[in-house]
């Protein structure tokens, strides 16, 4: 065997005073990190196995065991890093891409946590949430120029003379973004289903398709259609609430998806369409989408399909010119544009694609929101933004820099027990989550973990109340593009620009 | 049963009051036919339409006719444009003349007749599924980039009148379903991860019933296609169904 240059990521203590023999690390982990060695009567481990899911470490009934990452280093370097060494020796290894799964890990500045919040002092009251309505209702789609009223009838009853848009109705800004069946099990998308329905709020099917033993939870689905068209017929079209055209992924700007044929078991073939066992190829441009008019083009075409009654949405990543790019789509006729940052996750991604393209979605949204204002056609469409969106305060930033509502992914899966080990690409996720494998997809119990999904919808809502009530605004819609209650600490002019923010410290 | 005729006017409309018309006529009880005259143009004409329903189209549709369609029978009577039946799940498109670029986009059911030429990329990602298996039938020829990225389905060109029957780089990306076309008449370039056989008997057996398939939607005699018997036919597949298994260090 090739001597292997390599060094293993993480190191695997156990206890051997605790430890029972009982096995359940090697049940668990399908990686096969753990073995009974049955001469020894003891449980071995292999360190270059493990991919540091932690899975183990939670299950290990007598908590004999503990995975840190490996200390060994090669020669310290701070350019030629451990990082950069492995990627190396793994592709003379093998002459691959590498691949990677969730978003990027490496250490770009955040905008996020360089924004701080206004509150209300004195002048202009706060507002207690527990005692006052607090709205965050959001409705996305397109909205009238003007509103125009006619009266009705012997008493004058006043009656809207525009026809609306259709519009989606959330009860919070949060929506969980596209996943699809294949790149996650069917038990999570399950319960992603199951939450969105309870909490009011859209799932996202993602380009996998929609099973039909989940139509139940249709007015809470938008569909999705990508350039591979799975599963795309006109019943998946007008089951769902709303048609999302996928041009492109924060994680993975500009390269297509592929599903590998391994994972397409009985139930995914049957969802996607498609043989099992071959497969599934997105490639990166829709092949009859070279232009702003051929966008318009399948936009009319979904339209037609659905007689005007969802709102379509056309999802970007975030790259340098987003703003003019949106700026087209809502000319092209979207009802939504979704912008996704390059902090978004995905099931697989080439590594070197998915930490070095695309940029952050503070600014990507910032800049959109700017330029539709500019051009006096932001009411056309509803802006989402997702993309590492972690919690209630990037969501209330979200909105502040002009979004409508925000999408997320990376956090609902970690509600549902993702421990980030970025190796959804194996198909091997011990948590249940990113496999197909049916022994691994029990793992997860959908009513469990849409349980969890709500708890975290339902806590966030309440925080976006308490932030809301603390700027003294009692509606979610009077924070949408609120600048003025965002502040800078740590950024330079020009990105102050580009956010539309003030420094911290200066009044308005 | 006498069969119910509706005639829609289609001068002057543009697509959506077109649209509305149809599926208005559609859903009137009784219509088995619709006869649209004076088309020029219109997108997107029967998108979505599940209806058992034949349609005849006099004039030029515009880009994506039958798109997203299962189910209607339309026959067109001149040439078509872009994306002919795009992502159609069933039933028939036929036309009696040349169509554009990209018919059969990721098409997952039913047929698409052609009589003379198809542009670029015709059958890109077409896709097959049990007993869904989507059908692109031509009588002359089809441009480049045949079947692109095909993952199920068959295409089936007669050559008719052209020395070739398409041009360079069929199955280009292909993982799945067949090309067939008559042997002498394959391109000069073809692409790699594909491979060209002569047919099966049971291949033969699916170019005989195009050809009925054909002639019968065209309304003409199965004689005036090549003959299965006499002329020797290849068949056009992919190497592998997982094209991209060795692309990545796992
Ligand atoms: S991969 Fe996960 S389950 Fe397996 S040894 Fe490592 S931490 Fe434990
Ligand atoms: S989904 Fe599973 S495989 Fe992917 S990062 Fe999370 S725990 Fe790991």
């Amino acid at each position: 065997m090739r001597h292997k240059q390599n060094l293993v990521e993480f190191k695997i203590i156990r206890d051997r005073e605790r430890c029972i023999q009982c096995e359940v690390c090697a049940r668990q982990c399908a990686f096969e990190a753990h073995i009974f060695d049955a001469d020894a009567r003891e449980m071995e481990s292999v360190d270059a196995l493990c991919a540091g899911c932690q899975r183990c470490v939670s299950l290990c009934p007598t908590r004999a065991l503990t995975v840190i990452k490996n200390p060994q280093e090669f020669r310290p370097d701070s350019y030629w890093t451990k990082n950069v060494l492995q990627g190396i020796y793994k592709q003379a290894d093998t002459g691959g891409v590498l691949l990677s799964g969730m978003g990027t890990d490496k250490i770009y500045k955040s905008y996020w946590d360089r924004i701080l919040l206004d509150a209300s002092q004195v002048t202009n009251p706060s507002i207690d949430p527990l005692r006052e309505p607090m709205e965050l209702r959001t409705y996305l789609g397109a909205k009238p120029e003007k509103i125009e009223l006619r009266s009705v009838g012997k008493t004058r009853k006043p009656r809207l003379a525009v026809k609306l848009a259709p519009q989606l109705r959330l009860e919070t800004p949060i929506m969980f973004s596209a996943m699809s069946y294949g790149a996650i099990s069917y038990n999570t998308i399950t319960a992603l289903a199951r939450a969105a329905a309870k909490s009011g709020t859209f799932w996202n099917t993602g380009e996998g398709g929609f099973p039909k033993a989940l139509y139940e939870y249709a007015p809470h689905t938008i569909v999705q259609v990508a350039s591979g068209r799975f599963g795309v017929h006109s019943g998946y079209l007008n089951a769902a609430s709303a048609v999302e055209i996928k041009i492109g992924q924060g994680a993975k700007p500009g390269i297509g998806g592929h599903l590998p044929g391994e994972k397409v078991s009985r139930l995914i073939s049957e969802t996607r369409m498609i043989p099992e066992g071959s497969d599934a190829i997105s490639p990166a441009p829709h092949h009859d989408i070279y232009s702003i008019e051929d966008l318009a083009q399948l936009i009319g075409a979904l339209k037609e399909a659905t007689r005007y009654e969802k709102p379509i949405s056309v999802k970007i990543a975030a790259v340098h010119n987003a703003a003019a790019i949106a700026s087209g789509i809502v000319r092209a006729g979207a009802d939504i544009v979704a912008i996704d940052g390059f902090r978004g996750g995905t099931g697989a991604a080439p590594t070197r694609i998915r930490d070095n393209v695309g940029i952050p979605i503070e600014l990507a949204l910032a800049s959109v929101d700017e330029r539709l204002r500019k051009e006096g056609i932001r009411h056309r469409a509803s802006i989402v933004a997702g993309g590492g969106i972690r919690n209630s305060a990037d969501v209330v930033k979200a909105i502040a820099l002009g979004a409508d509502a925000v999408y997320i992914a990376t956090s609902a899966l970690v509600a549902v027990g993702c421990h980030m080990c970025q190796k959804c690409y194996t198909g091997k996720c011990n948590w249940g989550i990113a496999t197909q494998n049916d022994y691994l997809v029990k793992r997860l119990n959908p009513d469990i973990a849409s349980e969890r999904l709500s708890n975290l919808l339902k806590a966030w809502s309440r925080e976006i109340k308490e932030m809301l009530g603390g700027m003294g605004i009692d509606a979610i819609e009077s924070l949408r593009g609120n600048r003025l209650r965002l502040r800078a600490v740590d950024m330079t002019d020009t990105e102050m620009t580009i956010l539309g923010i003030k420094p911290a410290g200066e009044s308005l | 049963m006498k069969i119910k005729n509706t005639l829609i006017n289609a001068r002057g409309a543009d697509y959506k009051t077109l649209n509305e018309k149809i599926r208005a006529a559609v859903t009137a009880n009784g219509t088995a036919r619709i006869t649209l005259d004076g088309v020029n143009g219109q997108r997107f004409i029967a998108a979505g339409l599940e209806r058992h329903v034949a349609i005849v189209v006099n004039g030029v549709p515009g880009n994506d006719i039958g798109a997203f369609m299962n189910g209607p029978e339309i026959f067109i009577r001149a040439n078509a444009q872009d994306a002919v039946g795009n992502t159609m799940s069933g039933g028939l498109l036929a036309v009696a003349g040349h169509v554009s670029d990209a018919a059969g986009y990721s098409m997952r059911g039913g047929l698409i007749v052609i009589r003379d030429t198809a542009g670029y990329r015709t059958g890109i990602h077409m896709k097959e599924y049990r007993s869904s298996v989507p059908t692109i039938i031509i009588g002359r020829a089809a441009r480049d980039f045949l079947g692109e990225y095909m993952a199920g389905g068959r295409i089936i060109i007669f050559g008719i009148g052209s020395k070739i029957a398409c041009g360079n780089y069929p199955g280009t990306g292909m993982h799945g379903g067949a090309i067939y076309m008559p042997s002498d008449k394959l391109p000069s370039r073809l692409p790699d991860g594909i491979t060209s056989a002569n047919v099966t008997t049971a291949d033969t057996a699916v170019i005989e019933s195009a050809a009925q398939d054909f002639a019968r939607a065209l309304g003409i005699t199965r004689k005036e296609l090549p003959s299965t018997k006499k002329t020797s036919f290849s068949v056009i597949r992919a190497a592998s169904n997982r094209p991209y298994g060795s692309l990545y260090a796992y």
